[in-house]
């Protein structure tokens, strides 16, 4: 289902044919690319769902008999505009989701993006609460070896949680220096 | 600068606030101990708003309340980690007492070894520990501590924290730390993240809180 929401991004800001979609799909280490038949199948069912539609192009012709398929560019329709926009609305529930919403986001998505950063970082907060201490460091590996797993796991989590973190502070302060840009620029005076 | 900052730290709580490089964190720090004034808004201890106080009052504070450990030593060269302390509790019993309780302290940290060592001498994590020792031989209420792990290696990381743990739960001292790696001061509650001079984290309980920072926006 997301793969469908990042299509819809894709073409929301430019027209383009599936091979290039399927490009900027695995350029975007979007979650769960599927295979490529899949991949076709599915913009088949989004065109069967009246979601997007060929880009006033004519059906694939090819070039006098065996030449080349020239490739169709798809663009979304309004009712597919209207199903990315409510997505668009939604917080992202995951880290990763997060990241496909930047990517195909555009400038009026910032302060949604913002509070998304935001939350993003107070759920990373949380898990790192919930981390339990680590049980200790034994005197000798015979000691209690599952003690000493489980310390080096909770290293590793730690790590990786505080590290996306980190990249959510970052995040945060570039998109509120935006804000405050776009503020200024706009004389409203409602950033953050 | 600090914007919207709004915290609240209770006694025997280890509570800590994760920033990367210029994200306000020793500012923070700062204003929490009264070192430095708040330009706007209030810090509030024991209820107490420390800009209402005069510098008599503050300094006051400062000496029976607060302690407040970083990575700097003594400002005179040459002086012993046992002096160092020493001298922070003349000005209420005598210099042999008061070595007494310094070497007391910085047994309880785990440094007695280096107590006659001067400053210069004492390795990284030595010197945080006796940092640490200066900041509670006062026996302080609220402990306040900048960048204590910055350096260390993960089992140094990891005594600092089990000993800073144990300290808020077994006196109930209210301690807050500033780290720039949250993930390195496992087992604190409550933790903030600081960027960019604002603050993500739970909001704070009011009600029994020691320290306080003003409430920001929502």
């Amino acid at each position: 289902m997301s793969t469908t929401y990042v299509v819809l991004g894709l073409l929301g800001r430019k027209a383009a044919n599936g091979q290039a979609l399927f490009a900027a799909l695995q350029r975007l280490r979007a979650p769960a690319v599927p295979p490529r038949t899949s991949f076709y199948r599915l913009l088949q069912t989004m065109r069967a769902e009246n979601l997007i539609e060929s880009a006033g192009a004519p059906d694939q012709v090819k070039a006098g008999g065996d030449g080349p398929v020239q490739p169709v560019p798809l663009r979304t329709t309004r009712k597919g505009e209207e199903v990315f926009g409510a997505w668009q609305g939604q917080i992202p529930e995951t880290y990763e989701a997060l990241r496909v919403r930047i990517a195909i986001s555009r400038p009026d998505d910032l302060e949604a993006l913002h509070r998304a950063v935001c939350l993003a970082e107070s759920r990373c907060l949380e898990e790192l609460h919930l981390l339990p201490t680590p049980p200790g460091f034994p005197a000798a590996a015979e000691d209690s070896w599952d003690e000493f797993c489980a310390t080096l796991l909770g290293v590793l989590e730690s790590s990786e949680l505080s590290g996306r973190l980190k990249w959510l502070q970052d995040v945060r302060v570039l998109m509120e220096s935006m804000l405050r840009q776009s503020a200024r620029h706009h004389g409203t005076g409602n950033a953050p | 600068m600090l914007r919207d900052v709004s915290l609240a730290v209770h006694p025997g709580e280890l509570a800590a606030v994760g920033g990367g490089r210029s994200s306000g964190k020793s500012t923070l720090a700062s204003l929490a101990a009264g070192v430095l004034p708040a330009d706007a808004g209030d810090v509030l201890l024991f209820d107490r708003s420390l800009s209402r106080m005069n510098a008599a009052q503050l300094a006051a504070v400062m000496r029976t309340e607060v302690g407040f450990a970083s990575k700097g030593g003594p400002t005179q060269r040459g002086y012993s980690a046992v002096d160092w302390l020493s001298t922070v509790l003349c000005d209420r019993t005598t210099w042999r007492k008061a070595r007494g309780r310094s070497l007391d302290m910085l047994g309880r940290v785990g440094v007695s070894d280096v107590a006659n060592s001067p400053w210069e001498n004492l390795s990284d994590t030595e010197r945080t520990l006796v940092s640490l020792a200066h900041a509670l031989v006062r026996e302080p209420k609220l402990l306040i501590g900048d960048e204590l792990t910055v350096g260390l290696d993960i089992l140094e990381r990891g005594q600092i924290v089990g000993l800073l743990r144990s300290l808020a739960a077994d006196t109930g001292t209210a301690v807050l730390i500033t780290t720039g790696d949250l993930g390195e001061v496992q087992g604190a509650s409550p933790i903030w993240s600081l960027a960019g001079g604002s603050l993500v984290g739970p909001r704070p309980m009011a009600a029994g809180a020691l320290l306080k920072f003003p409430l920001g926006k929502p």
